[in-house]
């Protein structure tokens, strides 16, 4: 980022980290967290310790990070090197990007943008100004987006207090600050799993490595009626009910259901079941759940791929990103803008903008800088 | 809850219950009549309880309830006297099976009085495990099942594969019993190792070493006994095992990864690792394996350059290191190929 853009960047995060510390928010179990930050201009910082609510906020008005982690685990020594840390346990997190959800939006609102010479593109190709094959995606995340992530987010919820009998007040919904979700579990029980035990349950919500031997379906099954008795029903719980439901509206189906699995072979019926799976299971990034020793975006803290905040979502149903995470000022600042689509925040569109300088609310100047697609002026 | 009292019968099959311990004092047993022509068969039954562990085998005898606790008790002291490692693991592995069988069987046939005096007995007295009857299945905390069964290999353990409902893995009884093997191996395991070594009447003493000689005579476990001679630094992490202390993990990540790249197996780079305070055999086979790239990303590691060990503080350079890069080069010369020849035996 040059000069004048970081010094706007840097600014309106100081005020916002200034006047709304409220914001942020103490992590349970605060003194046994490792926090970290990304500095604008040099690296990361990690391994930090905070007693208290305030001594947290002194930091970051001081130092105003880019972006603030604190650690899913707690630990003997949070400060001290990873191997003598001593882990005591960690939340179990999970996150949502809509990013990865493949949807047909994307098209409308992915642009291309050269890391050598800051050209925008709106197709996957090398540069046109400067030939660079250093070329990097940044998405401005629309409505249909969000609401996809909302689809995985209640997936994932209702896979975890339905089968994984995980409260619903042990779970909390954020968003992450630009294109999806983070889910913290706080689950005593939970908390003392190791990374293999993560994965698998990484796997649970995701619907990864299902076995048609889970559904009564085995290599050499043949019969017809030796199958039946294994093969699930729409009211079973757990995955097999979950199964069942997608391949049948009644248990009276049950029978021509098993005929076309036996004729088509286990190897078909195994993919069949594992694009089941997935379509019914939450789309997570697994390697976040399986990591115990990561340090995550803290909560109420900004993401400065956007400017956005990561805020808590109560009602997932009404919330509005663009409106609650959208916390930076009004005031108008100037920007030349390379390129755009259109967007959304707070109440106002934005948009679409080609080569041209303008006025903007600074929480709008600074989500296009954040993106790569403007600079200040 | 009030406890569930095991009946004398059941102390046969499940002889490391504390309560065959306080049956024992009850009858008395001194270590010193063990030389007496009487007991010879209790010695010879502790020996053969030995030997069809190593073999492999489950040893199923179920004779009266004092040949059977006083030879389990004869074979943890015969064990912990020969004082080889892999032993001792064979044979706890052995014990936990034979226990497996018992429990397998018992789960599918008891009464509901009967089996509860078994899941309250050993699985939530010893292992501290919940296990809770639900229409003739049983069913555990998913916390409970995931830190054992996340270690396990076969697709068939993984949780998506289970039925799960409400926090709860459900489990036939053989699935339930095979949930704790390990814990029992390592339970059976602890129980060796805290065996008191007084004075050994002579009669065991002779059988020790008949085992000795038996066991040394095993190809598989000759390997143990040669010393191969290792790089300084590895030398250095087994020194600070064998005094059971706890290496850092660079110095871990080192022995690993050096052993598996001279051709050790999985099994036998966790035997070295027994002896540390903090050793866990379900997480240190998973992260051995995670070396191997069996695992995870299945990115295999290679065992790190001298370079890299001499910045971690664990290079102990000898004139024998002379100019190699690698430890695995130790004792092979500059330069020169192929993988480590088989330790000869
Ligand atoms: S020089 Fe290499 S092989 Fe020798 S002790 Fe140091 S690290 Fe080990
Ligand atoms: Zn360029
Ligand atoms: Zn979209």
């Amino acid at each position: 980022m040059e000069e004048q853009s970081l010094n706007l960047v840097k600014q309106s995060f100081k005020e916002f980290y200034f006047k709304h510390s409220d914001y942020v928010e103490t992590p349970l179990r605060i003194e046994e967290r490792e926090f970290g930050y990304m500095q604008f201009d040099n690296g990361m910082v990690r391994h930090l310790s905070f007693k208290d609510k305030g001594e947290l906020n002194v930091h970051l008005v001081k130092y105003i990070p880019s972006d603030v982690y604190c650690s899913c685990a707690y630990y003997i020594n949070p400060t001290a090197p990873i191997q003598e840390k001593i882990f005591k346990g960690a939340d179990l997190i999970f996150d949502i990007d809509a990013d990865e959800l493949s949807l047909t939006c994307m098209k409308e609102h992915e642009v291309w943008i050269c890391n050598n010479c800051g050209n925008v593109m709106t197709l996957k190709q090398n540069c046109t100004k400067c030939e660079s094959v250093k070329i990097e995606k940044v998405s401005l995340a629309c409505d249909n987006c969000i609401d996809a992530a909302k689809k995985e987010v209640k997936k994932l919820v209702s896979l975890l207090h339905e089968d994984l009998g995980i409260q619903e007040k042990e779970i909390k919904i954020y968003f992450s600050g630009n294109h999806g979700f983070h889910l913290h579990v706080y689950s005593k029980e939970l908390e003392q799993l190791e990374a293999p035990s993560r994965a698998d349950i990484a796997d649970y919500v995701a619907g990864n490595n299902l076995i048609p031997e889970a559904v009564g379906i085995r290599r050499n099954s043949k019969s017809v009626r030796e199958v039946i008795s294994r093969f699930p029903t729409i009211d079973d719980i757990g995955w097999r009910g979950r199964i069942a439901r997608v391949l049948m509206k009644d248990n009276k189906e049950r029978p021509r259901i098993v005929k076309r699995i036996l004729k088509n072979g286990y190897s078909q019926f195994k993919e069949e079941l594992n694009r089941i799976a997935r379509e019914s299971g939450a789309h997570i990034d697994p390697k976040v759940t399986m990591d115990i020793h990561r340090v995550f975006r803290l909560q109420g803290t900004i993401n400065s791929k956007s400017g956005l905040a990561k805020v808590p979502c109560n009602n997932i149903d009404d919330f509005d990103p663009f409106t609650s995470a959208c916390v930076l000022a009004e005031d108008q600042v100037n920007v030349h803008v390379r390129y755009s689509p259109k967007f959304r925040l707070r109440e106002n569109s934005f948009g679409p903008f080609k080569e041209q300088t303008i006025r903007l609310p600074t929480y709008a100047a600074v989500y296009l800088i954040c993106k790569g697609l403007a600079t200040a002026v | 809850m009030s406890k569930i009292e095991f009946g004398k019968g059941d102390l046969a099959k499940y002889p490391f219950l504390t309560e065959a311990g306080q049956y024992l004092k009850e009858l008395d047993y001194s270590l010193a009549e063990f030389d007496e022509q009487s007991k010879m068969h209790v010695i010879e039954r502790a020996y053969e309880r030995i030997i069809t562990a190593l073999d492999g085998n489950i040893y199923r005898e179920l004779d009266d309830l004092d040949t059977e606790v006083v030879s389990f008790l004869i074979a943890l002291i015969m064990v912990r006297a020969l004082g080889v490692r892999s032993v001792s693991r064979k044979y706890s592995l052995g014990e936990a099976r034979r226990t497996e069988m018992f429990l397998e069987q018992e789960l599918k046939h008891e009464s509901e009085e009967r089996m509860r005096a078994i899941l309250t007995g050993i699985f939530n007295d010893l292992f501290s495990i919940d296990v809770i009857q639900e229409n003739g299945k049983f069913k555990v905390k998913v916390a409970d099942y995931l830190k054992r069964a996340s270690y396990f290999h076969d697709n068939h353990w993984k949780l998506v594969n289970r039925t799960v409902n409400n926090g709860f893995v459900y489990l036939n009884s053989d699935e339930t019993v095979r949930l704790i093997r390990d814990e029992l191996t390592l339970y059976i395991y602890d129980k060796i190792n805290k065996m008191e070594l007084r004075q050994l009447p002579e009669a065991i003493k002779t059988k020790v070493n008949e085992l000795r000689n038996r066991v040394v005579k095993d190809a598989e476990f000759k390997r143990y006994f040669t010393t191969t001679k290792y790089p300084p630094c590895v030398e250095h992490v087994l020194q600070v095992l064998s005094k059971g202390e706890n290496p850092p993990h660079s110095a871990r990540f080192l022995l690993a990864t050096y052993m598996l790249s001279i051709g050790k197996t999985v099994d036998e780079v966790c035997n070295f690792f027994e002896a540390a305070p903090d050793y866990n055999e379900r997480v240190t086979r998973y992260q051995v394996e995670h070396l191997t790239g069996m695992r995870g990303s299945g990115t295999k590691y290679t065992c790190p350059s001298c370079e890299k060990v001499a910045s971690d503080n664990n290079c102990y350079r000898t004139e024998e290191c002379d100019g190699i890069v690698n430890p695995v080069r130790f004792g092979r010369g500059r330069v020169g190929s192929g993988r480590a020849k088989p330790e000869s035996g």
